[in-house]
């Protein structure tokens, strides 16, 4: 069977967490706090990942099929993963479009948007196809890179001259209750999206270290989603972040030292181009599995090229602009709650009952 | 904090999987219910 490592996993973890989110000030409605936001959000977040990680605590090995099949009955079971998939299809839709449409919007601007869709598709359908190991390690080899354009990002920021910590300032000055009200939605996104490693689980060739591989990399991911909160807001104004399309390329369209590092939005680009590749394909690959399985088959390989080739008509048919896209998935987003939480959760619960009666 | 209706119109897809996803969220609870109490009657 094809694994991970443990390494692979953190890589991965990270990549997708830190995917779309480069895109968005995370909590910015709870305007200069949003810092505040995404490390109450992060704390939450402990819960929802305790829950992932303890599932394949009692199933090692056994992919995400095999558990339902085995805790809630095949009868039940079935639908359960045609509801699992659809979510992750749409969770795929969402990061597709987007990426496709900011890919148009920031470096091609002239080439109609389903070209790049299918570009973007044919790579990923290769990807995907190799399996989880191939994915595994090309996130491997880029991620040195992602870090080190992400860290060249914020420092370039922070000398540029535009950086005002000040702009941070006060602290809690509007109160706690916008704060609150925000986190609901960061906690939402991006942590609850982690609910599609629960299919990816019994790939880790360490069962063992699943748990504290998962709390390094999201830490690690929450450390920078935190400094590029604060990158944001302390160079471009709380208002300016909240109104920007996409605050990391505002951020580094105003780097300019001594004349040498100026039009930094490439860099941007690039952090934008590798998470948000990955973070679709992690969803496409999610959704892949849960249909496999749900059709009783092990190979996804036809599941990822029918629905690969479709992929860019279901997004284009789905969404109009990319406000419209941002509409659906912040309006929706608190709500599947229910996918991420509740259900795992509840799963979680089911399995510890029928285990301890079984005892 | 209510949904806006108007989404739901325009995103069917949303509308499947929240209202899926709260049926079943119905149906695990049943059948924890259900679990808990076949463990008591033992």
């Amino acid at each position: 069977m094809k694994q991970i490592s443990t390494i692979q996993l953190f890589a991965l973890i990270v990549t997708f967490e830190i995917g779309s989110t480069t895109l968005f000030a995370l909590g910015v409605g709870a305007k200069k706090d949003a810092w505040i936001v995404v490390l109450v959000s992060f704390v939450l977040s402990f819960i929802l990942l305790w829950v992932y990680t303890q599932i394949p605590k009692y199933y090692p090995k056994q992919n995400f099929a095999e558990i339902l099949h085995d805790s809630l009955g095949v009868i039940l079971a079935k639908p359960l993963l045609f509801l699992y998939s659809m979510y992750f299809l749409s969770q795929a839709t969402h990061n597709f479009y987007e990426f496709g449409a900011l890919i148009k919007m920031t470096a091609l601007p002239n080439t109609p948007l389903l070209v790049t869709l299918y570009l973007f598709i044919v790579v990923m359908v290769y990807i995907l196809d190799k399996g989880i190991e191939v994915i595994a390690r090309s996130i491997e080899i880029f991620i040195p890179y992602l870090f080190f354009f992400l860290l060249a990002a914020y420092f370039l920021n922070m000398i540029s001259g535009e950086f005002e910590l000040t702009n941070l300032l006060p602290i809690l000055g509007e109160g706690f209750q916008p704060v609150l009200t925000e986190t609901l939605k960061v906690v939402a996104f991006p942590f609850g999206e982690m609910v599609v490693f629960l299919t990816i689980w019994h790939y880790v060739k360490e069962q063992g270290y699943i748990r504290k591989t998962t709390y390094i990399a999201v830490s690690v991911s929450t450390f920078l989603l935190l400094i590029a909160q604060i990158v944001f807001i302390a160079v471009l104004g709380s208002e300016l972040t909240a109104s920007s399309e996409i605050p990391l390329l505002e951020a580094m369209l105003s780097v300019h030292i001594a004349m040498i590092f100026t039009n930094l939005d490439i860099i941007g680009v690039f952090i934008i181009f590798i998470g948000g590749f990955y973070k679709t394909a992690i969803h496409f690959f999610g959704f892949s599995l849960v249909f496999t399985w749900l059709l009783n088959k092990s190979n996804p390989k036809w599941i990822i090229i029918i629905f690969g080739i479709a992929l860019p008509f279901l997004s284009i048919l789905r969404f109009e602009n990319l406000d419209d896209q941002r509409w659906k998935g912040m309006e929706g987003g608190v709500y599947s709650i229910l996918l991420y939480a509740l259900l795992p959760l509840l799963i979680l619960l089911i399995i510890k009952v029928k285990k301890k009666h079984n005892k | 904090m209510l949904i806006e209706m108007e989404v739901l119109k325009a995103d069917p897809f949303l509308g499947f999987l929240i209202f899926g996803g709260l049926a079943y969220a119905v149906v695990l609870i049943l059948v924890l219910i259900y679990y808990i109490f076949k463990g008591f009657l033992r």
